[in-house]
């Protein structure tokens, strides 16, 4: 699609000073991006650690392991560190290291901001943790317990610090959300070069160009209900307190209009690389450019319409039930145009199965299952019994892991040998596709069964009814977790050495940062390179 | 090889077909050519399986795909558009993944396919193939299932028409309470299993986790209008086989209906994250006949009638004690646990308090602000301590304190009575 | 007369101004509690 002159770097700026202060002081866009990546890596673990205990204790009927508020922290915790922890640090990563190269640009924009925003994850995060830990040593209740979206009025639901902490790491979450939306807006607005016309521009960039958007949108609303309930908890007023005239659905109404773009903020940046990876691995160009550049701005759009959704059983009046049905059910057309061009970008291709393709397969067909029981879930005749049951459990992830997980590791099979200049291991790669496939599936899927069948979420300790559902599926998440070890000893084997890659990497591999070799100098593009 | 249907039960057929699903873009020899078209002739027959598994197999009575038996219209409705549903999005995802699945078959490297160039439909007939799909969403959304939805939604909002009998239901931390205004009946409904079965120190009993003390009487076949109110966080009424669930919030009052057909004992639980005790506050509602529940109704009102006469009365310390011991164990000790120990850092001990061992009234009997009475009769705002008076009895409150000041070490001496817990509210 | 690098930086400046006033706005915005006062909502 673009032919291009790779820019030979310039050692102008010298070489990074040596260890610790070269990650510590980093404005290059490379290195930040690495390091973003990682920390997501980090906290996938500890999020999947968390939940490894919820499964545990979920794993029999009755109280093995866990006490019920304990576990109430624990699987608060592993949404909110999987969420703004893992999945979109990790994705920040990706646009950091790849979108400079893609749109032929020496760096981000705002490289300087680039490295406060990152700097603030990690302190988020061990604000987040403290109060988990300090518990153990007598001091404090305990980490919030709310679920990752404080769904219930947190007043009487739970008192001491985990809240105030959970409030905190979201301002700073916030914070640095916004300082990467806003690097990613100015440097695909501005940095492009010459040639790189918004719509000749990689779907990746067009993905994150949007959820960006969608960040800027959303975080300060975010931001506000935190700050809100900060001030009802501590500074006397009466936003959700419904026993001083505050209304506790407000509370839902902000965080929803968040959340749902949330969702595909999530998402996105997976949708962008996905016909990246598709198109490659079928030697193909991609398949319906403006239609996914198109959907994805549709559901941008539809995506802050529809929020209530998630609130359909809180007592809407009749008319907002509605509205919010159908509107919601309109996001199945863009969605399904995305899943139509992913099927044309492999349609009469000539087709291998590398580790990224088959991730970027096994993304299609999990997140196609998702999107399909996403498109039923808003039918309010049968919301009632999905809402807040283990059907929508295994619904979200089919999407997010099916759909963002998925994705992530897509993106690190095909991206890793351009980041460190080796192959990885194509046969432990493929082993790790097979059993994630595999333990994603026995994990998952009985949940749904036990959902149908009444299993509410967020419970301790279940009904004997559920009993081999839920034995089936902490088996398979165990498996699950067991076999994610297998991507570190992948990654940290190929970082450590292995074959040699090429500039090139793929053999149908297109676009800009393919013309550069693997790894990529530490500048690159200092003069912009010319895109036909 | 022969390509005979036993080729399905061959095991090194299957090895192979593993083999080339696996990795079959390292084989490029003629055995491998052969293999695909195997394949090939036995997609069919999987997909013919997996479908009728997944579109069919729903059809059948209380499979897995349903949802619990259901016992009111509204359940039937939401049951239909359920499994209706369920079975068309599988029908999709069956005909797009064998599309997925054909295209990963044939369209191989080593197949030797050349790569198409195409970035979209070319010809009228390609654009009309991609539309399509679009065309028929939009059927399934707005018409097929769309309009049976909206006519679901209109029956289970309207909760007035012709209803012939309210329950109001509020719910607190964690339990509900039931009040039939019209026949001025009021009870509390918590957990009746046994911590023991619990912490796994006995067997779990069948309905583990879904027994109360006092179930919910409804009649059979009267619509029966339901108000929901809460007393501190959001909680959730969801009885699967009532195919309803709403929120019950504070400062709000919801409301939704039942119209129960069948008599029988039906089960559900909190659906809402409110908490420690959320897994720990299920909902039991025995359906009955007009009669009998006519019956309840008459037994529950003598029963009222006889509580009030108990708050009339001078009670000893031993009946207090007695009654209060029991109180303690079915209300107090899910939080303030097993000889008022609390639980460090989130429920305070009653054992040795000095909110406990201090004085209750002043000396003009009037409550002593944070004293011991005033914390059982009015809570404490911002914690889970609720206000007791609310759901109570005089008797029960009076023997409660009575008790926690005489137990766990605690030796105050002295007792409440009922007439003056009455006097006080 | 600015040359290209000037006016890009100049651009930049403008968009970041641009962005933070608007996330400002929405954060301010959130307070005057919309939902409460849209009756569909209720």
């Amino acid at each position: 699609m673009t032919e291009a002159i790779a820019a030979v770097a310039h050692d102008r700026h010298g070489h990074p000073p040596a260890g610790i202060m070269r990650w510590l002081t980093t404005t290059n866009h490379k290195d930040l991006g690495i390091l973003y990546m990682s920390f997501g890596g980090i906290m996938f673990f500890i999020g999947g650690a968390f939940i490894m205990a919820v499964r545990a204790e979920l794993l029999l009927p009755g109280l093995q392991l866990l006490s019920p508020g304990m576990y109430n922290q624990l699987f608060t915790l592993h949404a909110l560190i999987m969420v703004f922890g893992a999945i979109m640090p990790f994705a920040t990563g990706l646009n950091n290291y790849l979108i400079p190269l893609m749109i032929g640009a020496p760096d981000m924009a705002l490289p300087r901001v680039n490295n406060w925003g990152f700097w603030i994850l990690p302190f988020a995060a061990v604000l987040l943790l403290i109060p988990f830990f300090l518990q153990f040593s007598g001091i404090g209740s305990g980490a919030s317990g709310l679920g990752w979206v404080m769904h219930n009025t947190s007043l009487d639901l739970q008192s001491g610090i985990g809240i105030d902490f959970a409030i905190f790491t979201i301002h700073l979450l916030g914070i640095s959300s916004l300082t990467g939306a806003i690097n990613v807006v100015v440097t695909v607005l501005n940095m492009r070069a010459p040639g790189m016309a918004l719509m000749k521009m990689p779907l990746f960039v067009w993905a994150w160009l949007i959820t960006a958007f969608m960040l800027i949108l959303v975080i300060p609303v975010f931001s506000a209900a935190a700050t809100m309930l900060l001030t009802d908890r501590h500074f006397g007023t009466h936003f959700f307190d419904a026993a001083n005239g505050g209304d506790p659905i407000l509370l839902q109404h902000l965080i929803w209009f968040f959340g749902h773009p949330e969702v595909y903020i999530v998402l996105l940046p997976a949708w962008g690389l996905i016909p990246h990876i598709l198109a490659t691995f079928s030697r193909k160009p991609v398949y319906g450019y403006r239609a996914q550049v198109y959907a994805l701005w549709a559901i941008c759009f539809l995506s802050f319409i529809v929020w209530s959704h998630h609130m359909l059983t809180s007592g809407l009046p009749l008319a907002a039930e509605v509205y919010f049905m159908y509107s919601t059910m309109a996001i199945s057309v863009p969605t399904s145009v995305l899943v139509f061009c992913w099927l044309g970008a492999i349609w009469r291709g000539a087709m291998t199965f590398e580790t990224p393709m088959l991730f970027a397969l096994g993304f299609v067909a999990h997140f196609g299952m998702g999107a399909l029981t996403g498109m039923i879930l808003p039918d309010v005749a049968a919301n009632a019994q999905y809402h807040n049951s283990y059907v929508i459990v295994s619904h979200f992830h089919y999407t997010f892991f099916g759909g963002g997980i998925f994705g992530m590791m897509a993106a690190v099979y095909y991206w890793l040998p351009k980041f460190t200049g080796r192959m990885f291991d194509e046969k432990l790669g493929r082993l790790h596709f097979w059993l994630t496939v595999i333990f994603f599936n026995v994990t998952f899927i009985p949940q749904w069964f036990a959902g149908l069948d009444g299993m509410p979420r967020h419970i301790a300790d279940f009904a004997l009814r559920f009993s081999a559902m839920n034995l089936i599926s902490s088996v398979g998440a165990f498996l699950l977790g067991l076999s994610q070890l297998l991507l570190v000893y992948i990654v940290v084997k190929c970082v450590r050495g292995g074959p040699k890659a090429t500039g090139q990497v793929w053999e149908g591999a297109q676009g800009l940062e393919f013309t550069l070799p693997s790894p990529p100098p530490y500048h690159t593009f200092e003069t912009p390179p010319e895109v036909k | 090889m022969k390509l005979t249907g036993a080729a399905i039960h061959d095991e090194s057929a299957i090895q192979k077909w593993l083999i080339c699903l696996f990795c079959c873009n390292k084989r490029h020899g003629a055995a491998s050519i052969r293999e695909t078209r195997l394949i090939k002739k036995q997609l069919p027959l999987w997909f013919g399986i997996v479908f009728f598994l997944l579109v069919f197999e729903p059809a059948c009575a209380k499979s897995i795909w349903d949802f619990q038996e259901p016992a009111t219209p509204v359940a039937r409705d939401s049951i239909t558009a359920s499994v209706d549903f369920l079975r068309i999005i599988m029908g999709i995802y069956a005909v797009v993944f064998a599309v997925f699945a054909y295209s990963i078959f044939k369209h191989r490297k080593n197949s030797g396919t050349q790569p198409g160039t195409f970035t979209g439909p070319r010809t009228r007939w390609q654009w009309a193939l991609a539309i399509s799909p679009f065309l028929l969403l939009i059927y399934i959304d707005y018409i097929w299932m769309g309009i049976p939805a909206f006519h679901a939604i209109a029956r289970m909002e309207d909760t007035r028409t012709a209803s012939e009998m309210v329950v109001k239901v509020t719910a607190s931390q964690w339990k509900w309470q039931y009040e039939y205004p019209e026949e001025g009946i009021r009870f509390v409904s918590s957990l009746a299993t046994t911590q023991d079965q619990i912490h796994n120190k006995e067997a779990k009993g069948e309905h583990y986790l879904q027994e109360v003390d006092n179930p919910l009487i409804l009649p059979t076949n009267k619509k029966v209008r339901i108000l929901l109110a809460s007393t501190d966080v959001i909680h959730s009424w969801w009885v699967p086989s009532f195919g309803v669930k709403r929120d019950a919030v504070p400062g709000y009052l919801r409301e939704m209906w039942v119209n129960i057909e069948k008599p029988g004992t039906y089960r559900g639980q909190c659906a809402q994250l409110c908490g420690d005790g959320h897994a720990f506050m299920p909902i039991v509602v025995e359906a009955v006949a007009e009669p009998q529940f006519k019956e309840w109704v008459a037994k529950k009102k003598a029963e009222g009638s006889a509580a009030s006469a108990a708050a009339g009365k001078v009670w000893s310390r031993e009946e207090l004690m007695a009654k209060g011991d029991e109180i303690y164990n079915r209300i107090c000790i899910t939080c303030h646990q097993a000889g008022g120990k609390g639980l460090p850092g989130a429920f305070p001990a009653l054992a040795g308090s000095k909110l406990v061992n201090g004085p209750f009234l002043d000396k003009d009997g009037r409550l002593i602000k944070d004293g011991h009475l005033d914390r059982v009769m009015n809570g404490k705002p911002g914690t889970t301590m609720q206000a007791f008076k609310n759901t109570l009895p005089d008797a029960e409150i009076a023997a409660i304190v009575t008790y926690e000041r005489n137990s766990f070490g605690n030796h105050m001496g002295d007792m409440v009575q009922p007439s003056q817990v009455k006097a006080l509210r | 007369m600015m040359d290209e690098t000037g006016k890009r930086k100049q651009r930049t400046v403008q968009l970041v101004v641009a962005l933070v006033l608007f996330v400002a706005a929405i954060y301010a915005a959130t307070f005057i509690k919309l939902p409460v006062w849209l009756p569909a909502l209720q």
